[in-house]
């Protein structure tokens, strides 16, 4: 009895060793999880939240993009203007322009480069500026083709293909829909119903087909591919390229 | 010491990379040079109305992403003590990276309805860095619960040694 009495205080503290370890154990798990809070919810929920931010952001940017505007087309009216030919017709250097409403690279060269053109040459009388149609990206392409030719019979061809490229944003996405068509035709001044029938009507499906078929035989393979007085077709990798083309015509 | 392992080698390596990728697709966003397109291809993701965020190209932002990992990284591989705390961070970055590249993915897949590989590659790196971070993360606090659960053991070990 004695004896075992004797061993009571170490057994008791051997009992109250295991509950402390157990404690510190628990002590040490309950840390691990508050630390993986720390350091793997908070994360998670931050980039949950910053993803879903820059989702509604990009949604919303695409919205703004795709509303329909209409640009300065001041540009053109300063010039004599006879359907898809722009300025004085007897200038002495012709350069055709193929262009795709689609193609980026048209939309660069008619908002950054034209305008120097213009003023260069076309309002100066030196040069007489026809478009046409080269529209091999999509259906879209020979839908606002054939759109910019009902303009032309309104007589508005250029305001309207200034606003074709205002309102590009992107190949095959929805840009150049009848809709879209219909609504840049109002903002560029149209007679929206005219144009409207004009274009279910397919009116100038074939005029843009033949122009297609046409710049193709003639080696036309890009856009915007460009030809002075008559010359092959070519592109250019900067203005100069074009311009230098036209002094050399003038001379 | 050895808290710097391999891992965080890898996720310099990816960040690295994937600042490259996305440098250079932040040059051709802002290159207004383009002035042929041609049969095919003619930038059209970059040219899509998806391709900037409130008028900044989404290039630029993940350059700027990569830039930050990277930062990070280096921070990391010279700061030992917050390690746990970098990591963290750098797998929420990725995660967010990655959810946000998934949704650019589905964007090209069934909406632009074209492919611009480099945004894939992108897309590819930032899931790597993720995983790789994430992997890291979970080392780091696994090793760090059981170093605290098993923390009273050794010292009792050490004690007994020398008595006899």
């Amino acid at each position: 009895m004695s004896s075992s009495r004797e061993n009571l205080p170490p057994a008791a503290s051997q009992a109250e060793r295991v509950p402390r370890r157990a404690q510190r154990k628990l002590e040490a798990e309950r840390r691990a999880r508050q630390r993986r809070v720390l350091f793997i919810t908070v994360p998670v929920v931050i980039a949950l939240v910053a993803a879903g931010v820059g989702i509604w952001w990009s949604q919303r940017s695409a919205r703004e993009v795709a509303a329909i505007q209409m640009p300065d087309v001041s540009k053109y009216t300063s010039v004599p203007q006879n359907g898809r030919v722009l300025g004085n017709p007897n200038a002495p250097v012709y350069v055709i322009e193929w262009g795709d409403y689609q193609c980026p690279a048209c939309k660069s060269f008619e908002q950054r480069f034209l305008p120097t053109i213009l003023e260069q040459y076309i309002v100066t009388g030196k040069v007489r500026w026809e478009f046409r149609d080269f529209a091999f990206i999509g259906k879209e392409s020979v839908r606002a083709a054939e759109a910019a030719a009902c303009a032309l019979d309104q007589g508005k061809f250029w305001e309207f293909h200034a606003a074709l490229y205002a309102n590009q944003t992107g190949e095959n996405v929805g840009a150049f829909t009848d809709r879209r068509l219909e609504e840049i035709a109002g903002v560029a001044g149209l007679d929206v119903d005219a144009f409207r029938s004009c274009l279910r009507q397919g009116k100038h499906a074939d005029e843009v087909q033949q122009m297609v078929r046409e710049a193709q035989s003639l080696g036309v393979r890009a856009t915007p591919s460009f030809s002075v007085n008559g010359s092959a077709p070519f592109t250019i990798r900067s203005v100069s390229d074009l311009t230098q083309r036209i002094e050399e015509a003038s001379k | 010491m050895s808290g710097r392992p391999r891992w965080q080698l890898v996720s310099l390596a990816l960040a690295l990379a994937g600042a490259g990728v996305a440098g250079y697709l932040t040059l051709v966003a802002y290159d207004e040079s383009l002035l042929v397109c041609g049969l095919g291809d003619c930038a059209t993701v970059q040219n899509s109305p998806y391709a900037k965020l409130g008028g900044i190209p989404i290039a630029l932002l993940g350059l700027l992403m990569y830039l930050v990992l990277l930062g990070l990284g280096v921070v990391r591989w010279r700061l030992v003590h917050q390690t746990e705390l970098l990591t963290s961070a750098n797998t929420s970055i990725a995660l967010a990276g990655t959810l946000f590249s998934g949704y650019l993915t589905y964007l090209e897949l069934f909406v632009i309805h074209a492919i611009c590989q480099w945004c894939v590659a992108s897309a590819v790196i930032v899931t790597l860095l993720l995983l790789v971070e994430g992997w890291g993360l979970r080392q780091l606090l696994r090793g760090e619960t059981s170093a605290l659960v098993s923390a009273p053991a050794p010292p009792r070990q050490r004690r007994q040694q020398p008595a006899p």
